[in-house]
């Protein structure tokens, strides 16, 4: 058997768009390998091909060299192919194993669940693999990267020999994707066979044995991962040079724009959320605040937003408090904000494009008089933006913005919030679940905001990310800024053993 | 034709369409089944609504009627569909009606005025008194985030009993205990010539209200800030408040001009189609105001044509069962009703159905 999994010349279309064209992909058995392409190159599309979802116009699919028809995800289950999906599909209120087997629950002879029996057998599995989880555990009690391994038990549980990986890193911090890289490669020596949806080169390089590349649908090729270096697959995957290194000027600061001075907010437990934060984002510089997950980051921006209302401390932007002003009064005092969830805050969904482009600014003229909205406009300044910031999609200004890929949702958001040249911008996390291509450009416009005089305020997860693009660096641990640096002053290790807690070195 | 049966657009729809005919399908079923011919009770349905037989029209009161009972129930179906485009539940338009009626009836009966003042009075009482009702749920539910079906299901029956109160101490008729006086001849809002014109129906100005009320409908959801933001709210609470939206005030809002539309069918039932208000009697327009919204697909267009199919099956029904040789139950046209509730509210199913016959048609072109 050369190949376990053998997709060839998929052809799949939607209205308007080619998402796979003439596509393929052969998966050599205990390997890993990696399915390379920017957001919207059809890497989903395919893999929800072979998992049954969607059914393609042209090609076939192989399953240990014969040809099957997978109609739906159950089929592929039956064939042994497992999903482990980018958004986790976990009940929060039940244990570990509890999780796992629902679907499939093992009957005692009385016919009620046998839990233990399942638990042993989680347990077991767990211990072959190294994952470490604990059966017994809530799914809300356990982190993120824990939450991914019981996905992961999920598919060994079902006896899944290729298991589809879906964006796994997205979500980790950089502890957890080394732990989740290493789990992979013990999968693989253990007989199974891995496809990694990724855009993250370096993951690739670490992990795979092949990569397959595609880029706006077409297959562009497949390459042995040891002899390819990531500029070459970065160029395949874009269809042109990639500049890695963020290039950027030093830094000119001129006057403070958004000075947080020891601002705390309580929380229900006792330990506070945020504690005696104080720091300055000046015109002309991009700040971040970087830290591990849930460390106080969102809140702090929800503060600075105006979402929530701090328990003491002082926001002021531009030499005035901002503390008592609606979140609109203070969006027209000069902040915009990039969210963290673009999803949930960032667009409406079912609004088209001009609708969510027009979301800040529908009240004030040109948009709208005396309450009317003035759709010509509302067009006007959407097409333009459209265009300025490359925003790809079906229809233009008239697609539904549900429909558009995440990167050029992610675009759109930011068209829309740098189109008003606030004073101040708040980005969350903008490269998130995005590729290479996107992320270069979004820290393109970053700095180019930076450049034209703007404060930038950055809060920030990638460690890669943090050292490039920001100027200074808070790291911010369970609520409290443990040291502020200047990003050419510091380094990675130093960060690292911040985000984890330690004060600075020199402190010690 | 294949692709354009593909589009979300179109199968929403065309899913109303695909209701409607399960719904008459469910009647030819029916009929057959009380051995009658179908196409003699359809032919009596029409002939019942519209007036029309053999091909010509008898009179102009039957489409008078129809009308007639198209008014309230378009008026309803606004209430309805525009709570539900801010993502709210307003299941009290019956009783923001009854309280709109009543405040109408209590000054279309007690206060002496000129007619050209005295009906736009009426009107505009029952408008606010409509959203003062509305105004109980909404505050609640804005401010407190009390689910607003069960508040504005119990303002229903708190409305039939301040009804039955008022009624009783105020306004009783001198003839019938349980029924109010009748407004007086300035406050109605029939007209001679509209009476007229239709052969001696009820039809009154009311048919215009709710006509001016639906392009109004139209203009604020599609055209202004204020429908921008409603809508918005509706789809996506978070994204609004970040994006500076008062999210609890358009709730507030957007519930209490859902009663303000359910006074006007108040004040149209009760000074228009009828010219009095009775006891313990609550109105079932606010249900069928439900069934309007999801069968007009909160469209104001969707909401006219939908109002007149249903006060087509109301008004026809009567006919069906007089003139059908052997006995049909009073329950046939209500049970149609009921199917095309049911497919409509279960228009999902249809859609991956006709998507799936959509896509399976064009694999057997391509072999």
């Amino acid at each position: 058997m050369d190949y376990i999994i053998e997709l060839l010349n998929i052809t799949k279309e939607f209205p308007g768009i080619k998402a796979n064209d003439n596509v393929t992909l052969k998966l050599k058995p205990q390997t890993i390998h990696a399915v390379l392409g920017e957001n919207g190159a059809g890497k989903s599309t395919l893999m929800s091909v072979l998992f049954g979802m969607y059914q393609p116009e042209q090609g076939m699919i192989k399953v240990r060299g014969k040809e099957v028809k997978i109609t739906n995800p159950n089929v592929a289950n039956a064939h042994g192919i497992g999903m482990v999906h980018q958004h986790f599909k976990l009940v929060e209120d039940f244990t570990v194993v509890e999780n796992i087997i629902l679907g499939m629950e093992p009957k005692s002879k009385y016919g009620t669940i046998d839990i233990k029996t399942a638990a042993e057998k989680v347990a077991d599995i767990s211990e072959k693999y190294g994952l470490r989880v604990d059966p017994y555990a809530k799914i809300k009690d356990i982190s993120v990267g824990m939450q991914q391994r019981v996905e992961i038990l999920k598919m060994l549980y079902r006896d899944a020999e290729i298991l589809i990986f879906d964006e796994p890193t997205a979500v980790l911090t950089p502890q957890e994707i080394v732990e989740l890289l290493s789990i992979m490669k013990g999968l693989t020596k253990k007989g199974k066979s891995i496809l990694l949806i990724t855009h993250k080169l370096a993951e690739i390089k670490q992990v795979s044995d092949e990569c397959t590349v595609l880029q706006k649908g077409r297959y562009i090729g497949t390459v042995d991962v040891a002899v390819t270096d990531e500029m070459k697959m970065a160029e395949m995957m874009v269809g042109r040079n990639v500049n890695f290194s963020v290039d950027k000027t030093e830094a000119k600061p001129k006057d403070v724009v958004l000075k947080v001075e020891n601002l705390n907010l309580q929380g229900e437990t006792e330990k506070p959320i945020i504690h005696d934060v104080s720091f300055e984002v000046k015109a002309g510089e991009i700040f971040c605040v970087a830290g591990i997950e849930g460390n106080g980051q969102t809140e702090l921006v929800e503060l600075i937003a105006g979402l929530k209302k701090a328990t003491s401390g002082t926001i002021n932007m531009l030499g005035n408090d901002i503390q008592n002003l609606s979140i609109r009064k203070r969006t027209e005092a000069g902040i915009g904000h990039i969210p963290e969830d673009r999803h949930k805050h960032g667009l409406v969904l079912e609004y088209s494009v001009e609708e969510n482009m027009a979301l800040q600014t529908y009240y004030q003229e040109p948009l709208s008089k005396n309450g009317i909205l003035n759709r010509a406009e509302i067009r006007k300044l959407s097409d333009t933006l459209i265009e300025r910031f490359d925003v790809r999609s079906g229809k233009g200004s008239e697609t539904v913005a549900r429909s558009m890929s995440g990167g050029n949702q992610q675009k759109a958001i930011i068209a829309r919030e740098i189109n008003r040249s606030p004073a101040l911008l708040i980005a969350v996390q903008p490269t998130r679940g995005l590729d290479v291509g996107a992320i270069e450009y979004i820290h393109k416009e970053l700095i180019s905001e930076r450049d034209a005089g703007k404060a930038v305020l950055l809060i920030s997860l990638e460690l890669d990310e943090v050292l490039d693009v920001a100027d200074r660096i808070a790291v911010m641990y369970e609520g409290e800024i443990m040291d502020t640096v200047f990003s050419k002053e510091t380094n990675e290790n130093e960060l690292g053993l911040m985000m984890a807690g330690s004060k600075k070195a020199g402190d010690k | 034709m294949r692709e354009w049966l593909k589009k979300e657009k179109t199968l929403d729809r065309i899913a109303p369409f695909t209701a409607v005919l399960f719904g008459l399908l469910v009647g030819v079923l029916l009929i057959l089944f009380t051995k009658n011919s179908p196409a003699e009770g359809f032919k009596y349905l029409v002939q019942g609504a519209t007036g029309l037989k053999n091909g010509e029209l008898q009179s102009f009161e039957k489409i008078g009627k129809l009308l007639l009972t198209a008014t309230p129930l378009m008026l309803a179906g606004l209430a309805v569909a525009f709570s539900f485009r801010t993502g709210i539940f307003n299941i009290g338009v019956s009783g923001q009606m009854l309280i709109g009626g009543l405040a109408a009836t209590v000054v279309g009966t007690q206060f002496e005025m000129a007619r050209a003042i005295h009906v736009p009075v009426v009107i505009i009482v029952a408008t606010i008194a409509g959203a003062c009702w509305a105004f109980v749920p909404a505050i609640l539910k804005a401010k407190y985030r009390v689910n607003e079906v069960v508040t504005t299901i119990m303002m229903n029956y708190v409305a039939l009993e301040v009804v039955s109160y008022t009624v009783r101490n105020w306004i009783q008729s001198p003839h019938f205990d349980t029924e109010s006086m009748k407004v007086l001849p300035t406050a109605t809002l029939r007209v001679d010539w509209l009476q007229n014109a239709f052969d001696g129906a009820n039809l009154n100005l009311g048919l215009f209200i709710a006509l001016i009320a639906a392009v109004i409908y139209a203009f604020v959801l599609n055209r202004t800030t204020f429908g921008y933001e409603l809508k918005a709210v509706g789809f996506n609470k978070d994204a609004s408040e970040y994006a500076g939206i008062k999210v609890n005030t358009r709730i507030l809002h957007s519930l209490m001009i859902s009663g303000a539309l359910a006074g006007l069918a108040g004040v149209t039932f009760y000074l228009g189609n009828t010219d009095h208000i009775a006891i313990g009697k609550l109105p079932t327009y606010g249900f069928d105001g439900i069934v309007i919204a999801l069968l007009g697909l909160n469209s104001a267009i969707g909401i006219v044509l939908a109002s007149l199919l249903l006060a087509f099956f109301k008004v026809g029904a009567g006919a069906v069962k007089a003139n059908l040789v052997n006995n049909v139950p009073n329950q046939l046209v209500p049970m149609m009703i009921s199917v095309i509730i049911y497919f409509s509210a279960t228009g999902a199913l249809f859609k991956n159905v006709i998507k799936k016959l959509a896509s399976m048609k064009k694999k057997g072109g391509a072999k």
